[in-house]
């Protein structure tokens, strides 16, 4: 028996491309903003001079994020429902709160960063007021990296959920979405730090090669963590595995996304892997960060907005047009924009001039 | 008989014993659980059987229903999927209708989801939507396995078919169930046992199934004479799909 289908309504996508954005921004926002907590209670001067790029990373993406969030609400005017009917229930709700907790652990931490950094090297005149008053704030600080640190894991596991708990799209429902939407959020942000600090910070050769190693760790454990969806689901017959093994059997879009995600993967760490046996190729290596940001934008592209156009019920994919204006083109590239805008007025005022460091500064504080 | 197929049948003999409702306990919901029910009759549970050896495939359902609720162009709560079905071996055609809408599940995934409480099941089954409430997160048309959700593209929240919750109260029949030529469309009370829809389901016994039992969300839209292909995804070739200026519509070929 075969069906062809002669009347059968298209669904459209629920979740925009701002959802993308919002998931792009928040990863590396969290991830970064983890890099940040480290260097805060890790001794060891690599650690805490990664923090002045990783903050550069952690607020330029955090600060726009919740943009994009609000933006994929198609009733942006009543995001305060979130706040007056909490529903604890709903992990999106739950997110709702975890995201302004996670915002003020990180803004605020940098606002004490910064402030430590102002003191001891001087602010821009129009920054003064950062500085003023007697009071250093610096005993507050390790309190707040306690919360972005918090704040940080639970935006990985919400965002995670509440895209795992959905079993009426079945390559969604796997416990890996949340591990490997946090690996590649890594990857994402550990390349916009090469970047920073190759480009923007010139740190030095030595900071960038923690960096780049770092990169390298989570390349290989985003790879782990394809390997291990894909090995898992194999054994246990996970609906998530087979509703990809159905699309790649089926569809020459999904064998294209398979490919491309393999070579694209593998090409990064072998890149990589070389440039990190000389100190040229070190200093050389921010070349990567534009392929590798796009690598993890494209794996939430495919998890995002793929997966809506492979119908529940219906054969086939419902095509999907790129709109050019704001609910598709133009709002990614205003947010990309906006990224770009923040990205070039940051780090002149986070970049301390290595004078003084405030975490160093600070424990000489402490032990002072 | 498969598996889910006499699973299904283990709840069709309990819908039918009148004992459709599962009262969720009132404890504090869990992440993802279903919170407890809110409004409507609690000592009825409606449910609509559908049965496809009636329906004719004239869409005066969808037209109706178009009517009554007023989606915008080229949005539907309802409508009637037509297939073209041939048989490999004799190569005969036959064509195959498919009335959809939501199927006010007893386990609805579409409502724990909602992170603002915007959508609900009532007491008497039917999971509504408040569009005064609802932002428009999309979330619960994610989590329908149906298909049964869409945002609005005038009031930009979710929308759906709610039975003609309005109408049922007002002691009318929804607009589809009225319309419907060929009487395809029984709705009731499954909670009665004297109900026409109890009737009409016992009748069918052995016939009577419901689209992705396995998912578990305990639909209550009941289709007798369905052939087994249509419980699950359709294995098929897909329709031909044209844009319309309402953002895509429908696919026909034939
Ligand atoms: S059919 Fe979909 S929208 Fe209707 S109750 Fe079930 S899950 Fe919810
Ligand atoms: S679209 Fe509306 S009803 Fe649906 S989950 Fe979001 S807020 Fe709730």
């Amino acid at each position: 028996m075969s069906i062809a289908e002669i009347i059968v309504p298209q669904q459209e996508v629920a979740w925009l491309p701002w959802a993308v954005q919002y998931f792009f921004l928040v990863g590396m926002a969290a991830t970064a903003a983890i890099l940040v907590g480290v260097g805060e209670f890790v001794r060891g001067g690599r650690w805490q001079r990664l923090q002045a790029p990783a903050l550069v990373v952690a607020v330029s993406t955090g600060v726009i994020a919740p943009i994009a969030l609000l933006a994929d609400l198609h009733q942006p005017g009543r995001f305060y429902h979130f706040y007056t009917d909490i529903t604890p229930w709903s992990w999106m709700s739950l997110g709702a709160l975890i995201l302004p907790v996670f915002m003020t652990g990180l803004l605020g931490y940098w606002v004490l960063w910064q402030r430590a950094v102002f003191r001891a090297e001087g602010a821009p005149r129009w920054l003064s007021l950062w500085a003023a008053g007697n009071w250093s704030g610096q005993a507050l600080r390790p309190w707040l990296a306690g919360v972005m640190l918090m704040g940080a894991l639970g935006i990985l596991v919400y965002t995670g959920s509440e895209v795992m708990i959905v079993k009426a799209r079945a390559l969604w429902h796997t416990e890996w979405m949340i591990v490997n939407l946090a690996l590649t959020a890594f990857m994402a942000s550990l390349a916009a730090i090469v970047f920073t600090q190759a480009r923007i910070l010139s740190a030095a050769p030595g900071d960038q090669r923690l960096t780049l190693r770092l990169f390298v760790l989570a390349l290989i454990a985003t790879g782990a963590g394809a390997v291990g969806w894909a090995v898992s689901g194999w054994i246990n017959g996970s609906v998530s595995f087979q509703a990809f093994l159905r699309l790649v059997e089926q569809f020459a879009y999904w064998r294209i996304v398979f490919a491309l995600s393999v070579a694209v993967g593998g090409g990064l760490l072998m890149a990589a892997l070389w440039m990190l046996r000389t100190p040229r190729g070190v200093a050389r290596s921010w070349w990567l960060a534009p392929l590798a940001l796009l690598a993890a934008w494209s794996f939430r592209w495919a998890v995002l907005m793929d997966v809506q156009s492979v119908p529940k019920y219906g054969a086939g994919l419902y095509p999907y047009h790129l709109p050019l204006g704001s609910d598709g083109l133009l709002g990614i590239l205003g947010v990309f924009g906006l990224w770009l805008a923040v990205l070039m007025v940051l780090p002149g005022i986070i970049a301390n001039r290595g004078a003084v460091h405030p975490t160093q500064s600070m424990r000489e504080v402490a032990h002072g | 008989m498969d598996v889910s197929r006499r699973q299904f049948l283990g709840k069709a003999a309990a819908v039918t014993a009148g004992v459709a409702v599962m009262p969720l306990s009132e404890a504090e919901a869990g992440l993802n659980d279903q919170p407890p029910r809110r409004g409507g009759d609690p000592n009825k549970r409606y449910g609509m059987a559908i049965d496809l050896r009636r329906c004719i495939g004239c869409q005066a359902c969808t037209v109706s229903c178009s009517i009554e609720n007023q989606p915008p162009v080229g949005q539907f709560r309802t409508i009637v999927h037509q297939y073209e079905v041939t048989d490999n071996a004799s190569e005969e055609t036959a064509a195959v209708m498919l009335p959809r809408l939501c199927n006010q599940c007893d386990n609805p995934p579409c409502v724990p989801v909602c992170p603002v409480q915007a959508t609900w099941q009532r007491k008497d089954g039917i999971v509504v939507v408040d569009s005064d409430q609802c932002v428009g997160c999309g979330y619960c048309v994610q989590a329908c396995p149906y298909d049964a959700r869409f945002i609005n593209h005038e009031t930009q929240v979710a929308d759906k078919c709610n039975f003609c919750v309005h109408r049922l109260e007002a002691g009318l029949l929804p607009a589809c169930v009225e319309s419907c030529v060929g009487g395809a469309r029984i709705i009731g009370d499954l909670n009665d046992p004297d109900s026409h829809i109890n009737r009409v389901l016992s009748e069918n016994y052995d016939d009577v199934k419901v689209l992705k039992p396995e998912l578990n969300t305990r639909p209550h839209v009941f289709y007798i004479g369905m052939t087994d292909a249509f419980i699950e995804r359709i294995q098929g070739e897909s329709g031909l799909w044209f844009d319309s200026e309402h953002g895509g519509v429908m696919g026909a070929v034939s």
